[in-house]
């Protein structure tokens, strides 16, 4: 199937999804006012994903800044790692920078909430 | 006798409320982050988040929470804004940051109908009630649970802003007229 990127702007991350090798990365800031609307067609492209996997998936989350609305995309593109993980071995990268606590504690609750391996990467 | 007939009525219909007093009394301008008051559809984020990534470069903590404060305010200002365009004319909001001696001052100002009083007001009541080591626990019940609403409003906005601030969010009602009341949250950080 075939990649989905997008470029990062002021309002919204830089998301490279390389269905073929199993390499997803979302960073930047998620700021959208309608986030639905912009992780749509992601959504879309993973659901194909998750019928046919790479033999290991590894998702990167680098994000400088997200709003809410956002954190209810990410638990829905983590629960579809979940689902993922029945045919793919499945981690998370969770990056944040090392005085962020903030958004230590949001990877710590994503960590908390979801049933895949999260490890949180302090960044200096 | 029409005249003054019109005249009264139009008395009637204005409010003794101004937002551009209200954005200078609320701001001192030595302690100035950023700020805005204007058109909502004037709002310029991106800016402000230039700003206080500027002013706050030294303290990642500060600027990153008040960063995120400005985000969700904002959409909420938005969001309850709109829904009161209806009911008046007025387009206007205001957002101010403010670097005290001992904290950040953010204030966020915006009509509001008085149907949406109840729910504002019950949403901040319980997010001050709850001892700050519980919002964690309703923040990822809400996240984990909770569905996302046409608006793209996530139930999460106000327990979010919470955790994030250092002292009771406070808020102040000025009544307009029988259906719009101006809404002004206050939320602190220490420094």
């Amino acid at each position: 199937m075939e990649n989905y990127s997008l470029e990062p702007t002021p309002k919204t991350p830089k998301l490279s999804f390389d269905f073929k090798n199993g390499l997803f990365e979302i960073s930047g800031r998620s700021i959208p006012e309608n986030s639905i609307e912009f992780y749509k067609s992601l959504m879309t492209k993973f659901e194909e994903y998750i019928l046919n996997p790479a033999v290991s998936t590894h998702l990167i989350v680098n994000l400088e800044y997200f709003n809410t609305s956002s954190s209810k995309c990410l638990i829905e593109i983590f629960r579809k790692m979940e689902r993922v993980s029945s045919n793919s071995d499945v981690r998370i990268s969770w990056f944040y920078e090392e005085e962020d606590e903030d958004m230590q504690e949001s990877g710590a609750d994503f960590k908390k909430i979801v049933k895949v391996p999260i490890e949180l990467i302090a960044v200096k | 006798m029409l005249v003054l007939h019109l005249l009264i009525l139009t008395l009637n219909r204005v409010s003794l409320f101004d937002i551009y007093k209200k954005y200078n009394d609320l701001n001192d301008f030595g302690a100035y982050i950023f700020g805005f008051v204007g058109d909502v559809d004037k709002i310029d984020i991106d800016n402000m988040i230039t700003f206080a990534e500027r002013i706050l470069a030294d303290n990642l903590r500060l600027k990153k929470r008040l960063i995120n404060i400005l985000v969700e305010s904002a959409q909420n200002l938005k969001f309850y804004h709109c829904r009161a365009c209806d009911s008046t004319e007025s387009r206007e909001v205001f957002i101010i940051a403010q670097k005290r001696t001992d904290k950040l001052l953010f204030q966020a100002g915006n009509y509001i109908l008085k149907s949406d009083i109840d729910g504002i007001e019950s949403r901040i009541k319980m997010v001050n009630t709850i001892p700050k080591e519980d919002l964690g626990n309703l923040y990822r019940s809400v996240l984990d649970y909770g569905s996302v609403s046409n608006s793209g409003g996530a139930g999460l906005g106000f327990i979010d802003i919470a955790r994030k601030s250092d002292s009771p969010l406070t808020y102040t009602l000025d009544k307009i007229d029988d259906n719009t009341y101006f809404f002004t949250l206050e939320i602190s950080i220490n420094i």
